[in-house]
């Protein structure tokens, strides 16, 4: 197992070439592209997710596509379309492969994507695959979508759909850096020293090597047991009151499919920690971004500026 | 023919062996602490059993067995109990180093691939370290002997000095009537009578003290000295003779006479007869 850690150390040390701090935002986009999810990273503008990305595919040899989010942009924009060319003399419908067709697709700014823009990236996050006309095409994998979305400024911008918003193992939360880290920002962007570029660490193959091995780790039927009973608390109605009598902050507990990411994600996590099984500081740990955009939150929680980060940490307390 | 493994057969096989190890070896950890477990419950139940039978010897002596109920209850429960909880859970509280890896490795004893492999490996080196004596609380089993030692004390004091049943005094209608006898007018040999029927010994009610009056019990310092004779029952076969016939020439035989008590022929004065009557009137009078 030690040698795995080597693996994930590396990459971090690579990484951390091109972006400065942001490790635990670096962990989790990793985590996922083991899992073989798609995340979804949330952060204030300017916080290197872009950068970190793009870092990110070079260091896995992955071809990288980036979209921007617009209201204008159209699911042909995505998918790519066909388009009339010339071969011997006829003319003819050629598919032209859109940014999805990639290893690694950034989808910046989904939220201000139209709905309809939007859920083009549903078959492909789900399915790795996209219809186009009446010809089905497959994705080339390793297949995976990072979007970013901003947190403020949400005028002009189309919310994401919860059945979306499930389709994303993790939600991540890109925080500022501290004040070491920006004067080690300013430091590398503003002097005139090189810059390091990042090699390759891994490539198609020992990613889906890695991806097994994530299958093969081995969890005890307790641990398990104790990441069903989080997700089942969030459904249960009683489990999150502030009062004996007041009402249930949680409006829509989450799917069986963040029990299925909550095991995945810290098994994932075992892995890159060089551990030979899961812990229960994993499952506790990959429960908020499994999580995070999960749970539904009432009127009366937001009220009381109540996150869904905080409703975790109370299930997390009841499940102790 | 020569039978030459390839080497990924030799991995399996090798595999194979880790295996079975890793299985005999959480088998035997099990059976260990599932003896350990069963002395520290069965102890447990002996001193509710010892603590049970004392009380019960105090208050109602004949309900003694009773005691064996709630130890047997306990002992059924805690095994039970026992028999639930995941036993490896102990072991991993007493050593750190295996904290979620055993009961990781237990529960997929029967994987194998390459992470399961090594956590069994890593699991087995550090179970080494293990040893049967970190699961037994010294202290404790110590105190819990010594407990039930005092209470095996207590239980032969009780007896030896006749303390049983002593509780039951103070508590009503707890006064066994048994053994008070009476047997001058009743019919002892009447069934009835012993069995508990009408006017049986069971029925009795007994006013004042079931002993009779203390003041003619009384002996005061005086001692008394009671001398059994022995008699001989044996008899010796070769003493035994035939019956000889004897005849008789008269009525009556010559070595059969009568003579009067010389206690009725003493002349006593009438008037120490007198005294002594007194003396004895006024004895039983006290």
């Amino acid at each position: 197992m030690r040698s795995y850690k080597e693996v994930f150390d590396l990459l971090h040390k690579e990484v951390a070439k091109v972006v400065i701090g942001q490790e635990e935002m670096i962990q989790q986009v990793f985590i996922a592209i083991l899992c073989n999810g798609n995340a979804l990273l949330e952060g204030y503008p300017g916080l290197a997710k872009t950068l970190a990305i793009n870092t990110i595919s070079e260091i896995l040899d992955l071809s990288f596509a980036r979209i921007q989010g617009t209201p204008d942009l159209m699911p042909s924009d995505i998918t790519g379309t066909s388009i009339i060319e010339e071969d011997r003399g006829k003319r003819v419908f050629k598919f032209q492969k859109g940014p999805i067709f990639n290893n690694i697709v950034l989808a910046d700014e989904i939220n201000r994507a139209t709905p309809k823009t939007q859920s083009a990236l549903l078959e492909a996050m789900q399915e790795k695959q996209v219809s186009v006309g009446n010809q089905i095409q497959k994705l080339d994998l390793p297949f995976f979508v990072l979007a970013t979305q901003n947190p403020i400024e949400q005028e002009g911008t189309y919310p994401l759909p919860e059945a979306q918003l499930d389709r994303f193992l993790l939600k991540i939360k890109v925080k500022y850096p501290n004040e070491k880290q920006e004067l080690e920002i300013v430091d590398r962007f503003t002097g005139n020293a090189r810059r390091a570029t990042p090699r390759k660490v891994l490539n198609k193959e020992r990613v889906f090597f890695l991806q097994n091995k994530v299958l093969e780790m081995p969890i005890a039927n307790d641990l398990k047991q104790k990441a069903v009973n989080l997700i089942l608390l969030t459904r249960n109605s009683k489990n999150l009151m502030l009062t004996r009598n007041s009402k249930n902050l949680i409006e829509y507990g989450a799917s069986p499919r963040a029990s299925l990411a909550l095991i995945m994600t810290s098994k994932a996590r075992a892995l890159m920690m060089g551990r030979n099984h899961v812990s229960s500081e994993d499952i506790i740990t990959m429960a908020y971004p499994v999580l995070r955009h999960r749970i539904i939150m009432n009127f009366e929680a937001e009220r009381k500026g109540m996150t869904t980060d905080d409703a975790v940490t109370e299930l997390i307390k009841k499940l102790k | 023919m020569s039978v030459t493994r390839t080497l990924p057969q030799r991995v399996r096989a090798m595999a194979t062996v880790k295996h079975n190890e890793f299985r005999e070896m959480l088998l035997e950890l099990r059976m260990t602490l599932m003896n350990l477990q069963f002395f520290d419950t069965l102890l447990t139940s002996f001193i509710i059993f010892l603590a049970g039978y004392l009380l019960i010897s105090l208050v109602y002596p004949g309900w003694r067995i009773a005691a064996l109920l709630p130890a047997i209850a306990f002992f059924g429960v805690h095994v039970w109990m026992r028999i639930r909880r995941n036993m490896l859970n102990d072991v991993e509280q007493n050593f750190p180093l295996l904290h979620e890896k055993l009961r990781t490795a237990a529960d997929h004893w029967d994987a194998d691939n390459e992470i399961v492999r090594e956590l069994k490996t890593d699991v087995m080196k550090q179970m080494r370290s293990v040893e049967s004596a970190a699961f037994v609380n010294e202290r404790n089993t110590a105190a819990r002997v010594t407990i039930a030692v005092i209470l095996c004390f207590l239980i032969l004091f009780i007896h030896s000095v006749g303390l049983t049943g002593i509780a039951g005094k103070f508590l009503p209608q707890a006064n066994p009537t048994i053994g008070m006898l009476d047997m001058g007018s009743e019919d002892t040999d009447n069934p009835d009578y012993l069995a508990g029927g009408p006017g049986g010994v069971s029925n009795l009610e007994v006013e004042g003290d079931l002993f009779g009056e203390a003041n003619v019990a009384k002996l005061g310092n005086e001692e008394l000295e009671f001398t059994v004779s022995s008699e001989g029952y044996e008899i010796d076969i070769r003493d035994v003779k035939d019956v000889r016939k004897r005849e008789f020439d008269e009525v009556f035989p010559t070595d059969v006479g009568s003579t009067s008590a010389e206690t009725f022929e003493e002349n006593i004065p009438k008037e120490q007869q007198e005294i002594v009557n007194n003396y004895f009137k006024s004895l039983t009078n006290e």
